[in-house]
């Protein structure tokens, strides 16, 4: 009973919002590994890019432009990968964002905006990950990149709906493992709950704030690679293994 | 997956409980990868025996026998092991009872025992380990084996104080991880939380479930736990794992 990436050899993952941050870095790792990854965002052409430069590794990175917001985007994303790739095995719902308004001001489309993706994106592109899954009798891995903010909310200003988005990812972990349950399936479901990351969402945002930017810089912040790293060690693990959370602060 | 096992190789981890289940398969694999154990627990016996069984691999085997659910013999172990073996830099806060028992009709000698082994051993290994870390300015990493019932209460009978005992580990890990934060110590605390695993603490004599409904229920091996904090070990110095929850796969509860 030992960690290994060698089921998932050769088998198809879809990883969302793979143009940068987390998603880039969950992507082109599992590409190392030799899976067959299609990675989906609006900027899909930052994922060609990638893929030509990973073309000398074990998998292959494929791109396909879709706004996860919109339902008949994720559904052609699933059929698209269904009849080229082949039938998904795992699923990184990694696509998310944090819109910096607030609950006392703000506006509603964007809180609508960040539900939108956050949280029924995220379901709309699980439930059609499990169907595929179901016919072709795959014992898939769904991976939520969640937050510590889906564990608690931290004293940051202007993160408005965010946690209350996170909260759901979390409750979402758990009620799709008991469904697994009843309905006797052995895929698995884990919750990755990064503390601050490097990314376009946050340090990496051109349109932060100068005072937010200056309160991030002073943090201690984590790499894609590193929630990366701790995705691949939940999918290594053998079958019978469900990692349920895995939460990974910057020290 | 990029692994800094080798800021641990030569160097001393302490890991209580050593002498079965989750202790001595996490003590067989730090020893292979070149990490010295000190294992404590009362059966020192069987910590001897594995030993001789991992004589030859890149670490060491040390035993010594402590119970831990007194003070004067945490801090007396921790003595003897830093003085003969050198700094800890590794903790392992394993050893926890499960004992069978109610809470509304239940033995409240038994209560304590859990309670001294399960929080109040654990906090005065922590303590020890760190006063030897900031002593020597270690980077060092602390885990607590927790549990799933450290996260929530499930529907089984003669629990009594066990989940409230590992809820406590789960506010000890956070509380711990703040004082360090507030000092800004780089020492790491992870939390690692298993649902039913097949070690002696869910059969006879022990939390005694039936045999015939143990045999059925989904258990993870020693071993996946003993991987989940390898994993935590070998992340690089900037990442800090706080929680892993590990079920069994089909795990009711």
């Amino acid at each position: 009973m030992v960690l290994s990436m060698d089921r998932w050899v050769g088998k198809v993952a879809i990883v969302t919002g793979a143009s940068s941050g987390i998603g880039a870095a969950v992507a082109d790792a599992l590409v190392e590994k030799g899976l067959i990854v299609l990675g989906v965002a609006r900027r899909s052409e930052c994922i060609e890019e990638r893929a030509k430069q990973l073309s000398d590794k074990k998998g292959k990175l494929h791109a396909i432009k879709a706004d996860l917001t919109k339902e008949e985007d994720i559904l052609t994303v699933f059929k698209w990968a269904k009849e080229n790739l082949g039938p998904v095995h795992i699923l990184i719902n990694n696509a998310g964002i944090v819109a910096y308004t607030n609950l006392t001001e703000g506006k509603t489309e964007d809180w609508k905006t960040v539900f939108d993706l956050n949280v029924l994106g995220l379901s709309i592109a699980t439930r059609e990950a499990v169907k595929i899954m179901k016919e072709n009798k795959i014992n898939g891995h769904i991976v939520h990149v969640n937050s510590i903010l889906g564990h608690q909310v931290h004293n940051y200003p202007g993160l408005s709906v965010y946690p209350a988005s996170k909260f759901a990812v979390t409750a979402l972990t758990e009620t799709l493992r008991q469904e697994f349950n009843h309905q006797g399936l052995k895929i698995k479901i884990t919750s990755v709950s990064p503390g601050l990351v490097e990314t376009e969402g946050t340090t990496l945002n051109p349109s932060l704030t100068p005072e937010r930017k200056v309160f991030m810089q002073k943090l201690p912040i984590l790499k894609g690679e590193d929630i990366a790293n701790g995705i691949v060690y939940a999918l290594s693990t053998p079958e019978h293994v469900q990692i349920h959370e895995l939460t990974i602060r910057p020290l | 997956m990029a692994s800094c096992m080798q800021r641990w190789v030569g160097k001393l981890a302490i890991v209580t409980g050593a002498s079965s289940g989750i202790g001595a398969a996490l003590t067989e694999k730090l020893v292979d990868a070149g990490v010295n154990v000190a294992g404590i627990a009362r059966r020192v016996d069987r910590i001897q025996e594995l030993s001789k069984k991992l004589s030859g691999k890149k670490g060491h085997l040390y035993a010594v026998k402590a119970d831990l659910s007194r003070e004067e013999d945490i801090v007396a172990a921790f003595k003897q092991v830093c003085d003969k073996y050198g700094p800890v830099h590794i903790l392992v806060n394993n050893a926890g009872i499960m004992p069978n028992t109610g809470l509304s009709d239940g033995d409240a000698k038994i209560w304590k025992q859990v309670l001294d082994i399960n929080v109040f051993g654990l906090c005065v290994a922590t303590r020890e380990a760190v006063k030897v870390m900031r002593c020597n300015k270690i980077e060092g990493h602390i885990v607590h084996i927790n549990s799933l019932i450290g996260h929530l209460v499930p529907d089984l009978a003669g629990l009594n104080v066990y989940p409230a005992s590992k809820f406590a580990v789960t506010a000890l890990a956070e509380t711990l991880r703040q004082e360090f934060n507030r000092e800004e110590e780089r020492i790491k605390i992870t939390s690692v939380s298993p649902g039913g695993v097949a070690t002696g603490l869910l059969g006879k004599d022990k939390f005694n479930i039936d045999p015939s409904v143990l045999n059925q229920m989904p258990l993870l091996e020693p071993e996946d736990i003993a991987c989940a904090v390898m994993y935590a070990l070998s992340t690089p110095p900037r990442v800090q794992i706080s929680e892993i929850i590990i079920r069994p796969n089909g795990q009711k509860a």
